[in-house]
């Protein structure tokens, strides 16, 4: 998905779970970071391939942000001793799967590839309603806390 | 291939096989049980002798792939003998320097797990910057030189420089892959414009593009 709906369900996520502190920017950097560290790494493949021109579908995941980066997020969060890279992450990629493109879900240890869950709603409606509604529950969460 | 220390091992490579006729894979079992005599002479409280010993098993574990390269001797079966050989004695270690309070348990499972995990890639990414055993001696030397808990700092170097080889590993596969398509997809779309064939129109420019344009 795009930035928006990431930031938007990183921010409903500490909000709900009231965290504090290094929480935060750990949740911020696996809920919404990773994309910044990941999307550049194939930026000088991109331009090979396509120029300045768009590519719309472009394969520009790298294992960073899929599913196989559990491997190493896991012993990051016990190392760490708080759960929140290991969750906050997982929303990340439950967002992304919801979007068509191609994921390669366990590369480099399987060539499966998927194109993500509820196929047949559009990627513009899915966004759009994540948006609405986690904007509206960090409002009420706002109101709650009030 | 040759290795850097095959050069430096030359002679005991010789003598290994040559003149005791020790195959790679016996080298590599003389490892495993020296390295194993490391870890119980650390844990009954000889911590010096047991870096010795851990020291002659990993250069007897240099030499088993020296013979096997020289000599000609590589097979995948020795390759994975060696693998859970080092695995076993570096989790032997690991552990014995836990018993002995060197080293927490949570960081030796911990550093343990990230050399794993780089042991899963690195036949694929063929990267392993072999941050193992070897860390184990500069533990020594922090504890000895600087007073401080050297081999737990150790075990967090370990620990950390895995579990970014891990990363990068993962991620050096996954260029390469995108690297062939994309190739493959620049030659398809050369040869189909030399031969004529209309080529499908291009997609709308990205927000992004838009605003760098």
């Amino acid at each position: 998905m795009t930035i928006l709906p990431h930031l938007l369900v990183t921010t409903l996520g500490v909000q709900a779970l009231g965290l504090e502190g290094k929480d935060i920017v750990l949740a911020y950097s696996f809920g919404y970071g990773i994309d910044l560290v990941d999307h550049p790494i194939k930026l000088p493949l991109y331009l090979k391939k396509n120029g300045r021109k768009n590519e719309k579908h472009y394969h520009w995941r790298t294992p960073l942000q899929e599913p196989v980066a559990l491997m190493w997020i896991i012993p990051l969060s016990v190392y760490l001793g708080t759960y929140v890279p290991a969750l906050f992450f997982i929303s990340h990629f439950v967002l992304d799967y919801m979007v068509s493109y191609e994921k390669r879900p366990f590369y480099p240890f399987s060539t499966y590839s998927t194109e993500g869950i509820l196929r047949k709603y559009s990627d513009t409606q899915k966004e759009i309603w994540t948006c609405i509604m986690c904007a509206a529950l960090i409002a009420v969460l706002v109101l709650v806390k009030r | 291939m040759a290795n850097n220390s095959d050069g430096i091992l030359r002679i005991p490579i010789r003598i290994a096989h040559e003149k005791l006729g020790l195959s790679p894979n016996q080298l590599s079992t003389i490892g495993f049980i020296i390295g194993t005599g490391a870890a119980f002479v650390i844990v009954i409280g000889n911590l010096v002798g047991g870096l010795v010993l851990l020291a002659i098993s990993q250069i007897i574990d240099g030499l088993d792939g020296g013979v096997a390269r020289r000599y000609r001797l590589q097979s995948a079966k020795g390759q994975m003998l060696e693998t859970i050989y080092d695995r076993l004695n570096e989790l032997m270690i690991f552990l014995a320097l836990a018993y002995v309070g060197h080293v927490t348990y949570f960081m030796a499972v911990l550093a343990f797990v990230a050399i794993i995990l780089v042991t899963i890639v690195e036949p694929l990414s063929k990267f392993d910057p072999g941050f193992k055993r070897f860390m184990i001696y500069f533990g020594y030397l922090a504890t000895v030189v600087f007073h401080v808990q050297g081999f737990q700092m150790a075990m967090h170097v370990i620990f950390f420089a895995n579990l970014i080889a891990f990363i990068v590993g993962t991620i050096m596969v996954d260029y390469r892959l995108q690297k062939d398509i994309d190739t493959q997809a620049i030659i398809r779309r050369e040869r189909e414009i030399t031969m004529g064939i209309p080529q499908p129109p291009d997609d709308p420019p990205s927000f992004l593009s838009k605003l760098f344009s």
